[in-house]
């Protein structure tokens, strides 16, 4: 039943009791009236008439009191049952609310749920509810604080929240302890207060730079407040919130790093120091050894030529004074001389394999191959001899020293097949990852591949000049060319099972077409 | 032919090679007469006819000039920049007669006018057939201007 509801029940008994106590007024009135007109005539009866008179009075007045006494009791029910209770306890419970008292239980009986200690009961609910509630959203925004606070905090560097008018709002530890300012100092610092010179110069655009396009980053020096100074690397984003643009960034502690691109400068101020003398003296090494082939290729040869010369003049003039063991002896001194001679030939190449700058052009190497074949092949006279020239990728090198290298690859091929019935000598190639690849191989003696790597070095032989003539410089000198040209060269054989030689060229431009096969 | 009386002037400081050169040449049946000096001042003085060369008549210039790179004082190349630097002197045929095969020498000494360059060969046979050659053909078949 709700409030209005009972106002009007409560109303409605109110006007049937009203109505009920003047119809009995009306009643007894009404009756007295018409016993006054009967008796009037009759003396006799007039003392009756009296005292029924005190009689009907009496009982009109008891009727009134009645229906008085009957409206009070609805009055008190009704309002008992809009309070809910008695008017000292909702008092009570009014009072109590009203001081702030929201805590003791309020307990209704059934059917009290719409009254007023109801309404109250409700009231205090609500109001526990919001309260709780209001307690719960503090509690978060507290630990939403503690927890960015403590994020902050964690941060390795320092941390800072700024406005457009340059004030502190938020910062951590860190930049306290790293500024040397207090709490309330920095909130009375501007971002710029930490730099000096031209720092602040470029932070104050930096800035400016993170409002306009919303990030930027700055190297620079942050001033504490004792002077001292520390490199930071600091990061700033513009933020919005509630229509305002805020500045928040991180700035870390690079000294390290600054210390290390030190110490890295020095070392490299240091090492080309060192690689300059390094150089300094291996170009002095390289002018001792120039200074050396030029007086191999005069002084060493002066007395070869004298040596032979003279044995000549003796053998063409006084060939008569001399016997055969004598002519035979002179022989062998000249025999010598030409060896000698090919040494100093081969030293004055090899020093010209590593000292002349390379031209660079395309090399058509399958051409250049079977050209330097073809013109060792006739030294070598009637042999059953096979080149197996496949197609070979075109070079960028220099041609005048990679022509040494076929020249010396295939004399070798040559001459270590010379005992064969028929020598088979192979040339392929390739392009891998960009280098090209070419392989000599032959049918020939092969060599033990326990000394291979001695192959390449200078006056390195595996067989005897009986068995194979040579300086064993060839081989010294393709490594040479080829390292020049940023090259490879390797060795594979066995003994009586041939040799295979491997190089390699980088390229320097991409080539599409291969060279020509022949 | 012509120029029968005219002179060589071998410049080289190695006795022996010396020796090779001119007997190479006698052999070879050359009759000019071969002066042979052992350094560059020495061919100079030999050229101008100065020093102990004061009693040579100046205006007999040699046939051809065989010079060697390597000398002591003046070095050849040296002793060529004079001679073609000298108005008279500068016509006067010189061949490079060395042991040297290096590019760079050839290179400079064709840069200062020289007219031939010959490197010596070791071997016996070789270097008589490149004497031979030389004295036949600047004493016999070459004709050098009037000097």
């Amino acid at each position: 039943m709700t409030p209005q509801q009972k106002l009007m029940r409560f109303s409605r008994s109110l006007l049937i009791s009203g109505a009920l106590v003047v119809l009995m007024g009306l009643t007894f009135f009404l009756y007295v009236r018409s016993e006054l007109k009967v008796d009037r005539a009759n003396e006799i009866r007039q003392i009756s008439y009296v005292m029924t008179d005190e009689l009907r009075y009496m009982l009109i007045a008891l009727a009134l009191a009645l229906g008085l006494m009957f409206m009070l009791w609805r009055i008190y029910a009704i309002s008992k049952d809009i309070l809910g209770g008695s008017l000292d306890e909702v008092y009570a419970q009014i009072s109590r609310m009203g001081s702030g008292d929201f805590s003791s239980v309020i307990e209704l009986k059934p059917g009290q749920k719409s009254s007023v200690l109801g309404w109250l009961s409700a009231t205090q609910a609500k109001l526990n509810e919001s309260e709780r509630e209001r307690l719960q959203a503090e509690e978060n925004v507290r630990s939403e604080r503690l927890l960015s606070d403590s994020l902050i905090n964690s941060l390795p560097g320092i941390f800072y929240l700024f406005d457009e008018s340059l004030r502190f709002l938020r910062w951590n530890e860190n930049f306290e302890r790293v500024s040397g300012y207090s709490h309330d100092q920095v909130a009375a610092l501007s971002p710029l207060d930490l730099f000096d010179g031209e720092d602040r110069v470029l932070l104050q655009q930096r800035i400016a730079a993170v409002f306009a396009d919303g990030q930027s980053d700055v190297e620079a020096h942050l001033v504490s407040r004792t002077g001292e100074r520390t490199p930071y690397c600091f990061t700033g984003l513009r933020i919005e919130f509630h229509g305002k643009r805020f500045l928040i960034g991180v700035g870390l502690d690079i000294s390290k790093r600054v210390e290390v691109e030190r110490q890295i400068r020095e070392l490299n101020a240091g090492l080309e120091q060192r690689i300059g003398q390094r150089t300094a003296q291996l170009e002095s090494a390289v002018k001792d050894l120039e200074g050396f082939s030029y007086s191999v290729s005069h002084d060493l040869r002066a007395p070869l030529r004298a040596i032979d010369n003279f044995s000549g003049i003796l053998l063409e003039e006084h060939a008569a004074q001399l016997d055969a063991e004598g002519q035979r002896l002179l022989d062998v001194v000249r025999r010598n001389v030409t060896k000698m001679e090919r040494l100093i030939d081969d030293i004055l190449m090899f020093s010209r394999a590593g000292k002349q700058d390379l031209k660079y052009s395309r090399v058509d190497m399958a051409a250049l191959a079977r050209e330097v074949f073809d013109e060792i092949r006739a030294a070598e006279g009637a042999r059953a001899i096979e080149l197996r020239l496949a197609t070979l990728p075109a070079a960028d090198a220099d041609r005048t020293a990679i022509r040494q290298v076929w020249a010396n690859l295939l004399a070798n091929a040559l001459k270590f097949t010379r005992r064969r019935e028929r020598a088979v000598i192979e040339v392929t190639g390739g392009i891998e990852n960009g280098v090209c690849a070419y392989t000599v191989r032959d049918n020939g003696a092969g060599f033990d591949p326990q000394y291979g790597y001695r192959l390449f070095g200078v006056f390195q032989r595996l067989h005897s000049t009986e068995e194979f003539e040579g300086t064993g410089i060839g081989l010294a000198i393709v490594k040479r060319v080829l390292d020049k040209h940023g090259g490879q060269v390797w060795a594979e054989g066995e003994p009586g099972m041939g040799a295979v030689f491997h190089f390699t060229l980088p390229q320097r431009e991409p080539q599409t077409q291969k060279g020509d096969s022949s | 032919m012509s120029n029968e009386k005219g002179d060589i002037l071998l410049v080289e400081d190695s006795d022996d090679e010396a020796e090779i050169v001119i007997r190479t040449l006698k052999s070879k049946g050359v009759a000019n007469e071969v002066h042979w000096v052992k350094d560059g001042a020495d061919a100079l003085d030999f050229i101008y006819a100065k020093g102990k060369y004061q009693g040579r008549d100046p205006r007999r210039l040699p046939q051809v000039v065989l010079l060697d790179l390597q000398l002591p004082k003046l070095d050849g190349l040296e002793v060529l920049r004079k001679i073609r630097g000298d108005a008279r002197l500068k016509l006067l045929p010189v061949v490079m007669l060395t042991s040297s095969t290096q590019q760079e020498d050839i290179v400079r000494s064709y840069e200062l006018g020289v007219n031939s360059y010959v490197a010596k060969p070791v071997k016996f046979e070789e270097f008589s057939k490149v004497v031979e050659h030389l004295g036949m053909y600047w004493l016999l078949i070459n004709r050098r201007p009037e000097l």
